[in-house]
C-alpha cells in the first residue's frame, strides 16, 4: 500500500508548503508513489486520517491551530515539522509573550480581543519525529525526507554549520568582510543560498547543536553593540535553548 | 468523523477561512481563521535594512512583492534615486513574482473546479497537456525570481538602493530565450480560461490600482499613493484577525481584473491580442469570476515585459548594482502592484535609520468587502440553486478573487 501523506498549515506564510509545488516534476513522482490524503491548500476531498507521514507547517496560534496539531499527532505515525515556523517558531515568535500581547493592541486597537496564544514551535504542543527547518525550507531536503521514508531509512540530517556549504561554494567570507553573518553557528542544509548571492546568513535554520553561540554573541556585541547582537540572534533562535542560555531574561 | 478539525475549511486558497451562508437572511460571511502575525510590531526598533527581509515572511506566495514594496517605502524615505538598469531588473523580478503567483493560483487552486478534479496533480493523468503547461509556467516564474532574486520563495538579492548581486549577461540572454519559448503556453492558458463558463454576475463596483505614484480608480479617484489612508478605510471586526477595507462604506476591487479594466498602462501587443481576439470581451465586465482570465492575460503581458526589460538592460552601458544614499530621520510610503492588487508599505525612521513605525495594507484586505457583496448578490440572484450548488459557486467566487488570508492577517 502507498504511504498516506498529509500536509497541514498553521498560522504562517505558506512558503514551505509552496516548496512542495516548487518540486514540480519531483512532486509528480512523489504523488505517484504516495497518497496525498489531506492537503488543504492543494486539494479537496480531504481525509481525516490515519496518515503515515504528516508535514506540519507554521506556528500554532489560534485555538483551532492548536487543536489541529494535536489531532494530527494522534492520527499520524510520523510528524515532520516543515520549515522554521513549525520547527523553531519562526520570525513571528522572536518577540516574547509580553511584547506579543502589546503588539496585538498596537495592530488591532485597544478594544480588540483575541483567544490566540503567542507563537511557539509545534514541539511545544506535540512530539516531533523529523525536523526540517528553513525559512523557507530547502526543497531538496523535502525530497530527501520523502525519499528516505519511501526507502524505509532514516533521512540524513545536516549536522554542520552553513559555513561548510558556503566554503564549498568558494564564497568570500561575509563575516570577515564586516557583515553580521550568523553562518558559523547556524545549522546547514540550505546549500548556503543567501551568502552565495551576497546576503549575510540570518540564521533561519536555527542554532546548530554544539555550535559556540556564546563566542558568536561576544563577537557580535563587540562589533555591533549589545542591542543589535541580541536582535540578530533573536530573530530565528529565540525559542531555542541556545538563545535562552545567552539571554535568560524574557523581553 | 464530523468533529474532526482536520477537514473543516475552504480548500485551495492561501490561508485559512471558512464560508458561512445564512440562507434566511441571504448573507454570506467569510470568516478568517488564521492567527495574528503582528509584522508591524516585529520590525519596530530594528534597523531599516531588516524590514524587507522580515516583511517578506508575511507571504510565501508573494514575498517578492513585499520585499519590493518595503524597499520602495524606504527609498522614498531616504530619497534614493536608483538607476534605470536597477529598475529594469526590478521589473523582471516583479514579472517573475506575478507569473509564479498567477500560475499557482490559476492551475493549482482555481482550475480543478472547472475541470472536475480534486487537485491539479490529478491532471497529470487526466489532461497531461494542461498539466505540462501548469508546471512549465510555474517553473518559468520560479526561474525568473531565482535568477534575479536568488531564490524562488523569499528573495535574497534585492536591497535598498539596488541589488546585492546580479545575474550574468549570459544568464539573462538564456532567460529571454526561455521566456519567448513559453509564450505559446501563456496564450494557450488564456484560451483555456477564456473558454470556461463562469457564473453570470454583473455588479458594478470601483476598481483601484496604483499607477505612476498615484492611486486611481474608474470613479475618478486620483491621489498620491502616500494618501492611501484617506483613500479607503481599514475596519476592524470583532472576532476577525483581518481588517476590511471600504470606500464610503462599500467594497472596492484591486488585482488583475482591476488593472486590466483601468487600462492605464497599455498592454503589450500579444497581451492586447489575447484580450481582444482570444477572449474578446469588452472591459469592464463587472464579473469577478473574470479575474481568472485577467490573470492569464497578465501572464502574456508579463512575459513581454520581462523580455523587453532584459533587452534594455543588456544594451545599457552605464550599469550599476547599487546606488549610495544617506540615512536620515524621515518617513516614506511605497506601493507595488502585487499579484492580488496594490500592496502598501509605509515606514517612519529615526536619525539612525531605526524603524519607529511601520504600516502595511495588503490587497486582500481591500478586496474582502467586495467579495462579500458579490457573494450576497449571488445568493439573491441565484436563489433557485440548491444550497449545495450555491455553496460551491460561492467557493469558486472566493477562489476567483485569489484571496491571501496569510497576507491579510499580517
Amino acid at each position: 500500500m502507498k504511504p498516506k501523506i498529509a500536509i497541514f498549515d498553521m498560522t504562517d506564510c505558506e512558503g514551505c508548503e509552496l516548496e512542495f509545488i516548487n518540486l514540480r516534476e519531483k512532486l509528480t513522482s512523489i504523488a505517484g508513489q504516495t497518497e496525498i490524503a489531506n492537503w488543504r491548500m492543494g486539494s479537496t476531498n480531504n481525509d481525516p486520517g490515519p496518515f503515515d507521514v504528516t508535514f506540519i507547517e507554521g506556528t500554532p496560534i489560534t485555538e483551532k491551530d492548536i487543536e489541529v496539531v494535536k489531532q494530527a499527532r494522534a492520527a499520524s505515525r510520523l510528524i515532520v515539522s516543515l520549515g522554521t515556523c513549525a520547527d523553531l517558531g519562526g520570525v513571528q515568535s522572536w518577540i516574547g509573550e509580553t511584547a506579543w500581547k502589546k503588539g496585538v493592541k498596537l495592530v488591532y486597537g485597544e478594544n480588540y480581543k483575541t483567544t490566540s496564544k503567542a507563537p511557539k514551535p509545534i514541539s511545544y504542543y506535540i512530539d516531533v519525529d523529523i525536523h526540517l527547518p528553513g525559512c523557507p525550507v530547502n526543497p531538496n531536503e523535502i525530497a530527501e525526507v520523502l525519499g528516505a521514508i519511501l526507502a524505509g531509512r532514516k533521512p540524513t540530517e545536516a549536522r554542520f554549520p552553513v559555513c561548510l556549504e558556503c566554503k564549498a561554494k568558494e564564497n568570500e567570507c561575509l563575516l570577515l568582510a564586516g557583515k553580521e553573518c550568523l553562518g558559523p553557528v547556524t545549522k546547514g542544509g540550505c546549500e548556503a543560498v543567501c551568502p552565495s548571492r551576497g546576503l549575510r546568513c540570518w540564521g533561519c535554520f536555527g542554532a546548530l547543536r554544539g555550535g559556540n553561540t556564546r563566542a558568536m554573541k561576544n563577537l557580535l556585541t563587540e562589533k555591533y553593540g549589545k542591542e543589535r547582537a541580541e536582535q540578530l540572534l533573536a530573530i530565528f533562535y529565540y525559542q531555542q535553548n541556545e538563545y535562552k542560555e545567552l539571554y535568560p531574561k524574557e523581553k | 468523523m464530523s468533529e474532526s478539525v482536520l477537514t473543516h475549511y475552504i480548500c485551495k486558497i492561501e490561508g485559512h477561512g471558512d464560508l458561512k451562508l445564512n440562507f434566511k437572511s441571504g448573507k454570506a460571511k467569510l470568516t478568517i481563521d488564521e492567527g495574528e502575525r503582528l509584522f508591524e510590531q516585529l520590525v519596530l526598533g530594528r534597523p531599516y535594512e531588516d524590514a524587507p527581509f522580515i516583511t517578506a515572511r508575511i507571504c510565501g506566495i508573494c514575498p517578492t512583492a513585499h520585499v519590493l514594496a518595503s524597499i520602495s517605502a524606504l527609498e522614498a524615505a531616504f530619497d534614493v534615486r536608483v538607476t534605470p538598469n536597477i529598475i529594469n531588473l526590478r521589473k523582471i523580478l516583479h514579472a517573475g513574482q506575478l507569473i509564479q503567483s498567477h500560475a499557482l493560483h490559476l492551475f493549482f487552486l482555481a482550475l480543478p473546479d472547472y475541470m472536475s478534479v480534486a487537485n491539479a496533480i490529478e491532471l497529470h493523468q487526466k489532461n497531461p497537456e494542461v498539466y505540462r503547461t501548469a508546471i512549465a509556467l510555474k517553473k518559468l516564474g520560479d526561474k525568473l525570481t531565482e535568477i534575479i532574486g536568488g531564490r524562488a520563495v523569499h528573495p535574497v538579492t534585492p536591497v535598498v538602493g539596488g541589488f546585492l548581486s546580479v545575474p550574468t549577461d549570459d544568464e539573462l540572454r538564456l532567460l529571454a530565450k526561455e521566456l519567448e519559448s513559453h509564450m505559446h503556453m501563456a496564450l494557450a492558458t488564456v484560451e483555456l480560461f477564456a473558454g470556461f463558463r463562469y457564473p453570470n454576475i454583473k455588479r458594478e463596483t470601483e476598481y483601484l490600482r496604483v499607477f505612476d505614484g498615484r492611486i486611481i480608480s474608474n470613479r475618478g479617484l486620483d491621489t498620491p499613493l502616500e494618501n492611501y489612508a484617506y483613500a479607503f478605510k481599514e475596519n476592524v471586526r470583532e472576532g476577525s484577525q483581518t481588517k476590511y477595507g471600504t470606500r464610503d462604506g462599500h467594497g472596492f476591487v484591486v488585482g488583475s481584473l482591476a488593472r486590466l479594466s483601468l487600462n492605464s498602462e497599455s498592454l503589450h501587443p500579444k497581451a492586447q491580442y489575447a484580450l481582444d481576439k482570444i477572449w474578446g470581451k469588452k472591459l469592464p465586465t463587472y464579473n469577478s469570476f473574470h479575474n481568472n482570465v485577467a490573470q492569464a492575460i497578465e501572464i502574456v503581458d508579463l512575459i513581454e515585459t520581462a523580455i523587453e526589460n532584459i533587452n534594455i538592460y543588456l544594451n545599457d552601458k552605464n550599469r550599476v548594482m547599487r546606488v549610495p544614499f544617506t540615512i536620515k530621520e524621515s518617513s516614506g510610503a511605497g506601493a507595488i502592484e502585487a499579484p492580488r492588487g496594490t500592496l502598501y508599505h509605509a515606514v517612519k525612521l529615526d536619525e539612525k535609520g531605526n524603524i519607529t513605525l511601520y504600516d502595511i495594507v495588503t490587497p486582500t484586505v481591500q478586496n474582502l468587502v467586495n467579495l462579500e457583496e458579490d457573494a450576497d448578490w449571488l445568493m439573491k440572484e441565484h436563489s433557485g440553486l440548491t444550497e449545495e450548488k450555491l455553496y460551491k459557486e460561492i467557493e469558486m467566487l472566493i477562489r476567483a478573487y485569489d484571496p491571501c488570508i496569510t497576507c491579510s492577517v499580517h
